[in-house]
């Protein structure tokens, strides 16, 4: 959900070349990592598909919230493939939606690794709280607040660090203009959590199995 | 195996979505009422003319970049998931 929604040229190109590289060699890492598991089914495959399409579908969507808000399903795509089939799902979203115009090609990059943190944060708080005595929706809210907000912070970090080209703001300014930004993407945050808690329930109802399908590709 | 304790649950999600939405509001009422690349842009300091008046789409949802391309992509995306799913 949390995604740098400023058109090419905001950064400087030794920055957008810095956030390149390490978003490869994250994404890179994650099909490393799918190879020597050796365990790239046809379900993962299945999922990662399906995960793919919807967080696409949902992602270039502008909800008429806040005077408009995205939610792309990042945490719920962690929770059901895990932060390696999440990686390269998030990668592939970013230059789909580079391509139908949604986003610069510069930022695919930063986004990506804003969107690993959120995938990868959601999964392990998942995880995490499986021994809280908690039901399956909330735990499966909790983690999506908790990987948004992460992925809200990754995104102030990459933005502050980078310096946006041409303006005359301090660093104070932006962090403040960034920080209510974030806050307001978490009210969308609130949103996707009820909705990734139900599907997330609902799927522990009907197909357990789904989601021990991630737990074996970490 | 251990027992899922429901009302916990419950109370604990309320209080963190309420304590969310609650700030979320006052973030909002501080920044105003704007459009996404409108409120990035205010928050980073790029002063753009206007944004655009794109279409109002149905009930105010619409598509951010090219609607065909969208269909087309997405159209393709479900075609593969479609013969992932009976190939398996």
């Amino acid at each position: 959900m949390a995604h740098i929604h400023l058109e090419d040229g905001a950064f400087s190109l030794q920055w957008v070349s810095i956030w390149w590289i390490l978003a490869l060699i994250l994404v890179c890492l994650c099909i490393y990592w799918m190879r020597k598991m050796k365990n790239n089914n046809n379900k993962v495959l299945t999922i990662a598909g399906m995960c793919t399409a919807a967080s696409f579908a949902i992602f270039q969507v502008n909800i008429p919230l806040f005077g408009g808000v995205h939610m792309n399903l990042t945490p719920l795509i962690g929770i059901l493939g895990g932060p390696v089939v999440g990686g390269i799902i998030v990668f592939i979203v970013n230059i789909l939606s580079a391509a139908i115009g949604h986003g610069g090609w510069g930022l695919i990059g930063a986004n990506t690794l804003v969107n690993i943190t959120e995938v990868s944060i959601a999964y392990f708080t998942y995880r995490g709280l499986a021994k809280a005595k908690l039901s399956s929706f909330s735990r499966a809210g909790i983690a999506t607040l908790t990987g948004l907000m992460f992925g809200n912070i990754t995104m102030i970090v990459i933005i502050l660090v980078s310096g946006i080209q041409g303006v005359t703001q301090s660093r104070m300014d932006i962090l403040y203009g960034l920080s209510l930004l974030a806050g307001v993407n978490m009210g969308v945050a609130a949103i996707e959590a009820v909705l990734t808690g139900y599907v997330i329930s609902y799927i522990q109802k009907v197909r357990p199995d789904m989601l021990l399908e991630a737990e074996s590709l970490v | 195996m251990y027992e899922i304790n429901r009302k916990k649950s419950m109370i604990l999600f309320g209080v963190l979505i309420l304590a969310v939405v609650g700030l979320s509001l006052v973030a909002y009422h501080v920044s105003g009422h704007m459009g996404i690349e409108e409120r990035f842009n205010s928050a980073v300091g790029i002063y753009a003319g206007p944004e655009e008046e794109g279409s109002s789409g149905i009930f105010g949802f619409n598509i951010e970049g090219n609607p065909l391309y969208y269909a087309v992509i997405l159209a393709s995306l479900i075609i593969l998931c479609l013969i992932i799913y009976i190939k398996k």
